[in-house]
């Protein structure tokens, strides 16, 4: 029987549709149940190296041993495993269309254990996020879904891991829309919810529904208060700018080390941790149940405050040194203590009534995220579902909203973003990422350019030029970009007698450029700027030459477009 | 021909041995297909489906040795708490137990060692959280209210210690002697009750005791010491008594029975218990001087049956030169440094009252003893404002006065 190639069309679109959802399922219970192993394999690991009450010897040398070790694991065959995976998520969603390979995660999994386990001040959130959207892409990849698709699984799966790991499923939606697409109102929201409803739904069948905090019923006392939390909010947001500066820091420190040292680097941050550990055996580790004690007040002033010193700096130390782990769970661990240690000065001078020291100590936890993660409404649901107290939302938003304009007026670029760039990827900005309806500068880029190598001399470049019949070429050596030159530079300089000379002279540096996931105005705009060609660069990796748009491009892809609109509209027509 | 979906009426209208015909709902492909792209999808997703059940066996799997690993160490954190509990190291004991509950926080006995190791050691918000959270799921707990109870006490919050102490009372106690348990937990409320100077509630808590009281010596004189504690003296001495009953020999219930006998004035009966008991106890100092005293009040008493004018003008002499020359030593020392309220008029009127101390005057005035003794208070009355409270001979003067109805 003949079967019409629009119904065909039209069957196998409805069919991916299906499977999407049937996949966000199950790439929901898979990334769950990799982030509950996750989080039970780094215990497990915490009681195998370190037994029940650790000596001081084994605190200097497990985490420097094992350290060791995973710097040769990350170093020789995990390279991109190093820290927190949240960024590296993100930067596979926007700039790799989803695709993570499977050997990450796989890779994730083991070091973020080895680190996490052997005492690294480290979060396990980010490496489950990092696990599960590895885990989702190489579904995608299997299933053979389309590019768009496999995409989309990645924040699905991110937001189940996440709900998995912290017990909060409307949060980790509201991570994976705030954080990893940078869109509040992506199409995907019923994915995620549905993979993070399913995610907590295993979580909780596996490990039971016992909160990882129990915090008690805090009261918003007195209207006064309200100051006292703003003041939480700068301390956050101090907080928040001397954890990220100084992260940046040192991680840029360990960057330019030689590169031999790399599979070193974890071992230095694992011996400076073994050292920390003997003085401050509590920041070993995620550290919750030191969180858990603030939140119930149940810490000292000068406890709290030492801690949250030594946290800050072990954080850094972890995650600067190459180590692979997350900074979700640390970033929680210092607005607790920050917060512990506002609340008893507050409770002993403020001279209006105040609540309970637990109380900023749980409002400072979100307003160290904020600061940090730059995620402010993630902070206030995340604190909201962890504590299912009410009282607390409206100083956690006041709190909140100061500690991230602290932290974005005083380090405009996101701590995750930061590190990226720190490793030569550029991410899209969030503006650009919004836009999700229009087409891009990918989809008009040709990738089938003329290239000049930059060596050449003007005769050369005459010869390659007269083959073809544009007035503009690309300057670039092995597909990466060096600049532009036009063809009247080229005749020119041949007609004046200097056919040998080098055309280093005359390439065109200082022009326009445009990343493929940028919207077809912006390249529209900047071809306007060059001389009748536009390079289309990848992000990940600076100058290299993803295309060319050029008037011609422009053109056919309007034309494609458009026969593509005629040919749709036939078939409505016939249907 | 393999049908996913199932509408065999569409299928019908349109389908033949080599037809695939796709609606919104159905999915229908023949074996003859070349284009079968789901085929490799369905098989996949199987496949998927088996391998994720298998892991989440696996996951749970796991997740039960490592509660079991973490249950176990919960165990020896609490152990060690216990024995650092014993050794008086609170601190230590804390850290253990907050560690034994964190392994295990279904353990409700972790987490209540936890808050008395927390109580112990004044962290007395968060113990009061951790036995409040206790509570949510054992109201009723005796030993969870009772603690409670000690932590409000601590805070004077008195409203809400009594509900605990009442709770823990009515409650539900495990383990043994539970009346003796609950007896002890109401003594407790009625000493807070009285340190709180809320006499009739504790008074009206002591009358239930008392009607519960096993027959011990121990029980009873415990009760008639909070008897005399709320003042109330007669149903102490009857509890002294009931204890003596039980044990002839008891110095406690003797010494007791003594102190209520002078509380009630009758000081015969007070010279006699506090004789047996000073004979039982000779080590008793509160004994041997409440016995000092009732036989200085015995002796010094001028209204006391079965003597002679003349001694009974000896004794108002007495206790009279006693009065004036404690009034004299703290005008004198007064006058230095300080007020001296109205104790030059009640000089003036002791120095008047004197040449009246003679035997004739007596036999003149019948009225004049109580006159003296009256005077004789209000001059001790006021030289305990300015120069503290009296002891030995003032301390009987007032006491003999007061028998007598002076300044009444």
């Amino acid at each position: 029987m003949n079967i019409s190639i629009s119904s065909l069309t039209l069957w196998l679109r409805l069919s991916e549709d299906r499977l999407f959802l049937v996949l966000t399922i199950v790439v929901g219970v898979l990334a769950a149940l990799c982030a509950v192993l996750f989080t039970l394999a780094i215990k497990g690991t915490t009681v195998l190296l370190f037994g029940v009450s650790p000596s001081i010897p084994r605190l200097l040398l497990v985490p420097t041993l094992i350290s060791l070790g995973t710097g040769f694991l990350l170093a020789r065959f995990f390279p991109e495993a190093a820290g927190s995976g949240v960024p590296q998520t993100e930067a596979a969603f926007h700039l790799q269309q989803g695709r993570i390979p499977g050997r990450i995660a796989v890779g994730k999994f083991i070091t973020g254990v080895l680190c996490i386990g052997s005492g690294h001040s480290m979060g396990r959130e980010g490496p489950s996020v990092q696990i599960g959207a590895g885990l989702a892409s190489s579904v995608g990849r299997l299933f053979r879904l389309s590019p768009t698709r496999s995409q989309s699984l990645v924040p699905v799966a991110a937001a189940a891991a996440l709900s998995a790991a912290f017990n909060t499923p409307i949060a980790a939606v509201l991570f994976a829309l705030e954080e990893i697409i940078g869109d509040m109102n992506a199409k995907l929201i019923g994915s995620t919810v549905a993979a993070s409803v399913t995610a907590v739904i295993v979580e909780r069948s596996i490990l039971g529904s016992s909160p990882i905090f129990h915090v008690p019923q805090y009261r918003f006392v007195h209207p006064a208060e309200l100051i006292a939390y703003a003041a939480l909010g700068v301390i956050g947001g101090i907080v928040s700018l001397a954890f990220s500066k100084s992260l940046l820091q040192l991680r840029a420190i360990f960057l330019r080390l030689p590169a031999r040292t790399k599979m070193f680097q974890p071992a230095i941050g694992g011996l400076i941790i073994g050292v920390l550990l003997i003085f401050f055996p509590q920041v070993l580790g995620v550290g919750y149940e030191y969180v858990d004690q603030s939140l119930n007040g149940g810490l000292l002033l000068h406890t709290m405050f030492a801690l949250c010193l030594a946290k800050l700096a072990a954080t850094v130390i972890s995650y600067s040194s190459g180590n692979a782990g997350g900074i979700f769970a640390p970033s929680l661990y210092l607005g607790a203590m920050a917060g512990g240690v506002t609340g008893v000065l507050v409770h002993r001078f403020a001279p209006f009534p105040t609540g309970d020291p637990g109380a900023y100590a749980m409002v400072g936890m979100g307003t160290l995220f904020a600061g940090i993660i730059r995620a402010p409404m993630t902070s206030v649901l995340m604190i909201f579902e962890l504590t299912d107290n009410y009282q607390v939302l409206v100083p956690l938003m006041v709190a909140n909203m100061i500690s991230f304009w602290i932290s974005k007026e005083y380090q405009p670029k996101p701590l995750y973003h930061a590190l990226l760039e720190q490793d030569h990827v550029y991410l899209p900005e969030v503006g650009a990422r919004m836009v999700t309806s229009t087409w891009r500068a990918r989809d008009i880029m040709s990738s089938d350019y003329i290239s000049i190598p930059p060596e050449s001399t003007f005769q050369r470049a005459l010869e390659i030029a007269s083959q073809y019949p544009e007035k503009c070429f690309l300057v670039a050596n092995d597909g990466f970009f060096s600049g532009l030159i036009t063809r009247d530079a080229i005749e020119r300089a041949t007609r004046s007698g200097r056919a040998e000379a080098p055309i280093t002279n005359s390439v065109i540096h200082d022009l326009a450029y445009v990343h493929p996931d940028q919207v077809i105005g912006i390249a529209l705009e900047r071809l306007g700027k060059n001389p009748g060609l536009l390079p289309v660069l990848a992000r990940g990796e600076p100058r290299r030459v993803e295309g060319v748009i050029t008037s011609r491009s422009v053109v056919q892809f309007m034309e494609k477009n458009q026969q593509g609109q005629n040919g749709e509209s036939k078939n409505a027509e016939k249907t | 021909m393999r049908l996913i979906g199932s509408d065999n009426r569409t299928n019908e209208k349109h389908g033949g041995p080599v037809a695939g015909y796709r609606s919104r709902h159905t999915t229908l492909i023949t074996e003859g297909d070349k284009f079968r792209p789901f085929d490799r999808n369905v098989f996949l997703l199987g496949l998927l489906i088996v391998v994720t059940a298998a892991l989440f066996l696996l996951t749970r799997t796991i997740a039960a040795r490592e509660r079991r690993m973490e249950v176990d160490i919960a165990a020896f954190w609490y152990a060690r708490g216990e024995r650092q509990l014993n050794a008086k190291a609170t601190t230590e004991a804390t850290d253990a137990f907050r560690k034994a509950v964190a392994g295990d926080r279904e353990n409700r006995r972790y987490a209540f060692a936890l808050a008395n190791a927390l109580a112990a050691g004044n962290h007395d918000q968060e113990a009061m959280q951790t036995i409040l959270r206790l509570r949510e799921f054992d109201p009723e707990n005796a030993e969870i209210n009772l603690a409670l109870a000690r932590l409000a006490a601590k805070h004077n919050d008195l409203s809400e210690t009594i509900r605990y102490y009442e709770n823990a009372i009515y409650g539900r106690w495990t383990g043994t002697q539970v009346d003796q348990r609950r007896r002890e937990v109401r003594i407790e409320l009625i000493r807070l009750l009285i340190a709180h100077q809320q006499r009739d509630r504790a008074l009206s808590e002591l009358l239930i005791l008392d009607g519960d009281l096993p027959q011990t010596a121990t029980a009873h004189n415990d009760a008639a010491e909070l008897f005399l504690q709320t003042g109330d003296v007669r149903h102490a001495l009857n509890d002294f008594s009931e204890a003596m009953k039980l044990d002839v020999h008891d110095a406690s219930a003797l010494a007791g029975a003594g102190e209520a006998s002078f509380q009630l004035g009758d000081y015969l009966k007070a010279r006699r218990y506090l004789e047996a008991a000073v004979l039982q106890s000779p080590e008793s100092q509160n004994a041997k001087q409440l016995l000092s005293l009732v036989r200085t009040v015995l002796s010094l008493d001028p209204e006391a049956p079965n003597i002679s004018l003349k001694e009974r003008q000896q004794r108002l002499l007495t206790i009279y030169m006693q009065a004036l020359q404690r009034q004299e030593n703290c005008l004198a020392q007064r006058s230095r440094n300080g007020s001296i309220g109205n104790l030059q008029e009640l000089e003036s009127e002791a120095v008047a009252f004197k040449p009246q101390l003679r035997i004739q005057s007596f036999r003149r005035n019948p009225d004049l003893m109580r006159s003296g003794l009256d005077l004789i208070y209000r001059m001790e009355q006021a030289t305990n404002l300015l120069c503290g409270e009296p002891v030995g001979l003032d301390e009987a003067a007032i006491l003999i006065a007061q028998r007598h109805g002076a300044h009444q």
